[in-house]
């Protein structure tokens, strides 16, 4: 296994190469990581997968025009081949318009704190704590069948090092937790699963509480039917509002805006939903899931107000858009894996809680759908297009009560309308996830079942 | 060069001390290339590929094998009619996959090293326990040849970035010489090119190479208050001669047209309705009853699809296949990620189940042969059962009398992805354009709206196909891996579909 025992030097040294080698800027950005996934299911467990891995990825630029290598041979002979690929590419590219942007140094800009705890975790306790979910879920009532508890875990380091004197380190951690149970009942079958993310184990929730909600999630859709089609309120729960700011980040991204291919692109400074609605991007925040202090540019993360009481504030930037617009770079440029490019992304990216409880919110709906899971949301996404459609499960709500368990039906609206309506904002806020809201309710959606 | 400015002198110094630095360095007309391949990055020879293997058994278990793989890809993007980004890599290593009855362990390196890979068998082995059946390797690995159905004329590799550049300018310019109205274009191409080893504890030795292309393009059209966006994907394992002739035009102008069709789009309804699917949309197939038709969920017992073969499970003018024995379909290989010869299987014929896709486990589990379906994403992950290339037969109706037949409803012709619940059955696939039916005619354009119904109930409600086909490239995620793949169609009709609009 090639391990790398000094990363800093390591990304530094690459960079030199590629500049002796030609290149008049240079980034170069490494991640070491030790994986593990696990897989339990019916009480024993069903698969593990296990890998220590290690990618490089250098961009070059030459006469304003940048390519970018990448490879997982950290040896000497690799490094020369990763350098001379990237400039030899860069070498033949014509100049573009707008050349990329190097971040500039930044003094006293240090990591994030990954979980120290982490590393000294047995694979039993693991296995334990999946058995565990596994059981609280296989205890709800009317639960038939276990999909399994789901494990995944990433611990390592990044390094970021370019041409302008930037050169930072960070360890990280990151989690995923899954459950799913199934309730068969009268020849059909229901599914119910719970999902967290997090950056360290002490923001886990209570395993107990996992396996109960991924069970009840099944059980409480026992009996759904359609909906006959209908307008009415429909309720977007913390495990499912998630979907609607991420469907808003395509138009908020500045590339799209600066090209001109956003619904926002003209909106800044406008009101654009309600004034309910204040809609944050925080990778400072400790507790969130995506905690980190710079991105995949080397730009210091901060804490940014996208929509603030329902006025645009400001748009997703990395170096680039944010030269184009005009604007302080918000860090936003993300690298997915260690051979991305970077490119605009979310961090902890949340709609602020309010202060109504999620039980008084049903009790002031006549009528409308209270959502409990949704699929295929993702299809219609599009910075110029704001038709937003998906298929749901949840329950009907006549009066302020839960009627009865609904599914095979589909929700739809403009993404605009329903942030410009949106009247109720829930307490119930927590960062499980990386994007995330409370409850809260559109009080008119087109339902669409039979 | 009379003057040699300071920084290119330096530039010479510098790689020639790297020169010196490094051994095994050669400077060859200013560039530096490798002398001559080290031992340690030499892959493993048939017999210690064996040892691997023993090593990964060594505690038990019903399987396991060991996959390498080195993959070179290059991409391309333009936006704005520029080049906006060349990425190129390699990535290198190895898996050992160890099946122990229903359990899977799997442990992978960036390495060819047989050193590494003994030590991932070793702890891929822990899976299994020492009390549980044991498989035994006789004789040294058998090399195997097997049927070659993907070929390519013009290999990728000898093509250079500028020519590749070139044509992806051709596709801009022809996109936005559609209309004024077309305001940005944004083009992606990917090129792979898929070196493996598969050995088994079968006794099987496979080696492979594979190719594939796919291009994207985003077309974007604005006129007043009225923008939408139009896309065009196209994929292939083939070489170069996959941009024949006009093929780049093409592709740019489709995309810029459907973009330009979609202004004119108005809400799609809302409520049950006829859908006819044009051919192409394959998809609907995919996530209807595909995922509900590889055997891991069968063993599982989370699929709606599970102890029905023989049963009716849709009209009886569909028969569904998928396989991967196709000569450049995206979904398409010679043999699969565990060895086995790539093949049709039958799904589902005249409306009856006739079986499922499986892999090396779930084939050994339900005593039934493996159909050429464990794929992997890499060798960083572990084949499971996964679709390749999907589709349904075409039948003898004339396409254009299934519209005639329909009085209301609406026609999909373009789609952009979907999924499902294989235990419940409940899917739901989006369509990016389509239009009204109304008295047997196409009319209104219709903005994107998602379908969604229970893929057992739909799959009986189809009652018209046509004679044509046609497919769309795709790429499909399960259990954290994507795999490429594609749907095929004739025009076909669902009599009754929940369509998620809002008008």
């Amino acid at each position: 296994m090639s391990k790398v025992d000094n990363p800093v030097e390591l990304a530094s040294r690459i960079v030199d190469v590629a500049l002796r080698a030609g290149a008049s800027e240079a980034d170069s950005y490494l991640r070491l990581s030790k994986n593990t996934n696990l897989s339990v299911r019916n009480g024993e467990i069903e698969s593990i997968k296990q890998s220590n891995t290690v990618g490089l990825a250098l961009r070059v630029t030459i006469n304003g025009a940048t390519a970018l290598a990448h490879t997982t041979d950290t040896g000497q002979i690799g490094l020369m081949k990763l350098a001379m690929q990237a400039v030899d590419m860069a070498k033949i590219l014509p100049k573009p318009k707008d050349p990329v942007v190097y971040a500039e140094a930044v003094e006293n800009l240090t990591g994030a704190h990954p979980d120290p705890a982490l590393a000294g975790e047995s694979m039993d306790a693991k296995v334990s704590r999946l058995v565990a979910i596994e059981d609280a879920m296989m205890s709800v009532s009317g639960v038939t069948g276990s999909g399994g508890a789901h494990y995944s875990e990433a611990d390592g380091e990044t390094v970021l090092v370019n041409s302008n004197g930037v050169e930072l380190y960070s360890p990280f951690s990151h989690l995923e937790l899954s459950a799913e149970a199934y309730a068969e009942k009268d020849g059909e079958s229901y599914t119910g699963g719970r999902y967290i993310e997090a950056s360290a184990r002490r923001h886990l929730k209570d395993p107990e509480l996992i396996g109960k909600d991924a069970g009840w999630r099944a059980v409480s859709q026992i009996g759904a039917k359609q909906v006959p089609s209908t307008r009415a309120s429909v309720i977007f729960t913390p495990y499912t509002g998630w979907t609607v700011l991420s469907c808003l980040a395509a138009p908020l991204r500045g590339d799209n805006v600066a090209q001109g291919r956003s619904y926002l692109a003209d909106q800044m400074g406008k009101q654009i939903a309600a004034s309910a609605v204040t809609i944050i991007d925080d990778p400072t925040m400790p507790d969130g899931p995506q905690h980190r202090a710079f991105d995949g540019e080397g730009v210091p993360a901060r804490k940014i107000t996208m929509i603030d009481g329902g006025v645009l504030s400001s748009y997703f930037t990395d170096l680039s858009s944010a030269g184009k617009l005009g604007v302080q770079p918000g860090g936003h440029g993300l690298r997915g894996s260690y051979n991305s490019k970077p490119a605009i992304g979310t961090s902890n990216y949340y709609l602020v809680a309010g202060d109504k409880t999620p039980e008084s919110i049903i009790k002031e709906t006549k009528r409308g759908l209270l959502l409990n899971s949704l699929a295929g949301w993702w299809v219609g996404i599009s910075p110029v297009n704001d038709a937003f459609s998906s298929a749901v499960t949840g329950f009907w709500i006549e009066d302020g009560e839960i009627a009865y368990p609904v599914r095979s039906t589909s929700i739809a609206g403009s993404l605009r309308e329903m942030l410009g309506s949106i009247d109720r904002v829930g307490n119930d806020l927590d960062f499980l996830a990386p994007t995330t809201t409370p409850t809260f309710r559109v009080p008119e959606m087109a339902i669409s079942g039979v | 060069m009379d003057s040699l400015t300071r920084r290119s002198f330096l530039q010479g110094a510098g790689i020639a001390m790297a020169a010196c630095a490094v051994p095994g360095l050669v400077l060859r007309d200013g560039r530096l290339v490798p002398a001559e391949t080290l031992a340690a990055s030499l892959p493993p020879t048939h017999e210690q590929m064996k040892s691997v293997l023993v090593t990964a058994l060594s505690r038990g278990g019903t399987y396991a094998d060991l996959y390498l793989e080195t993959r070179h890809t290059t991409q391309i993007n333009i936006a704005e009619s520029e080049v906006t980004g060349v990425e190129y890599g390699v990535i290198q290593g190895g898996g050992v996959h160890v099946v122990a009855g229903e359990k899977t362990g799997y442990a992978f390196a960036e390495s060819l090293n047989t050193k590494d890979l003994a030590e991932c068998a070793q702890t891929a082995a822990q899976i299994a326990d020492s009390s549980g059946p044991q498989v035994e390797i006789a004789g040294p690995l058998c090399v195997k040849t097997f049927n070659k159905y993907v070929t390519c004329s013009q290999p990728i590799g000898d093509a250079t970035i500028t020519k590749k550049i070139d044509l992806l300018m051709r596709i801009d310019a022809a996109a936005r010489s559609v209309s004024p109205h077309i305001t940005q274009v944004t083009i992606s191409l990917s090129d792979t090119v898929q070196n493996f080893t598969i050995a088994s504890s079968e006794g099987h030795l496979h080696k492979d190479e594979l190719p594939m292309i796919y291009l994207r393009v985003n077309a974007y059209a604005s006129r007043g208050d009225d923008s939408a966006e139009g896309r065009f994907r196209t994929s292939a394992r083939l070489g170069m001669e996959f941009f024949a002739d006009q093929m780049p035009e093409e592709s740019g102008r489709q995309a810029a047209e459907q973009a330009m069709r979609m202004l004119d789009a108005k809400p799609a309804p809302s409520g049950e309705f006829p859908v006819v699917i044009a051919a192409g949309g394959g998809v609907m197939f995919h996530e209807a009853v595909g995922h509900g038709l590889e055997a891991d969920a069968v063993l599982q017992g989370s699929t709606v699809f599970a102890n029905r073969v023989g049963e009716k499970v849709a009209s009886d003018m569909v028969t569904l296949y998928d396989g991967g024995s196709f000569s450049e379909r995206r979904g398409s290989f010679n043999i699969d990620d565990e060895g086995i010869s790539a093949r049709k299987t039958c799904l589902i014929e005249n409306g009856i189940l006739k079986g499922y896709m499986h892999n090396q486990r779930t084939a050994k589990s339900m005593k039934t042969a493996p159909t050429g379906n464990g794929r992997r994403q890499s060798f960083r992950y572990p084949a499971i059962p996964r679709m390749s290339n999907t589709y349904v037969t075409a039948g003898d109706l004339a396409p254009e009398e299934i519209i005639n037949q329909t009085s209301k409803g609406i026609y999909a012709v373009s789609f952009g992805g979907g999924e499902v619940d294989t235990a419940s059955g409940q899917f739901t696939f989006g369509l990016r354009e389509a239009y009204l039916i109304e008295n047997g005619k196409v009319t209104t354009p219709l903005r994107g709206a998602n379908l969604v119904g229970s893929g057992p109930e739909v799959l009986q409600r189809i009652d018209l196909v046509g004679s044509d086909f046609a497919g769309w490239p795709g790429t499909c995620g399960k259990a954290g891996q994507w795999v490429p793949v594609t749907s095929y169609c004739p025009t076909l009709r669902v009599s009754r579909i929940t369509v998620g609009g809002t008008a």
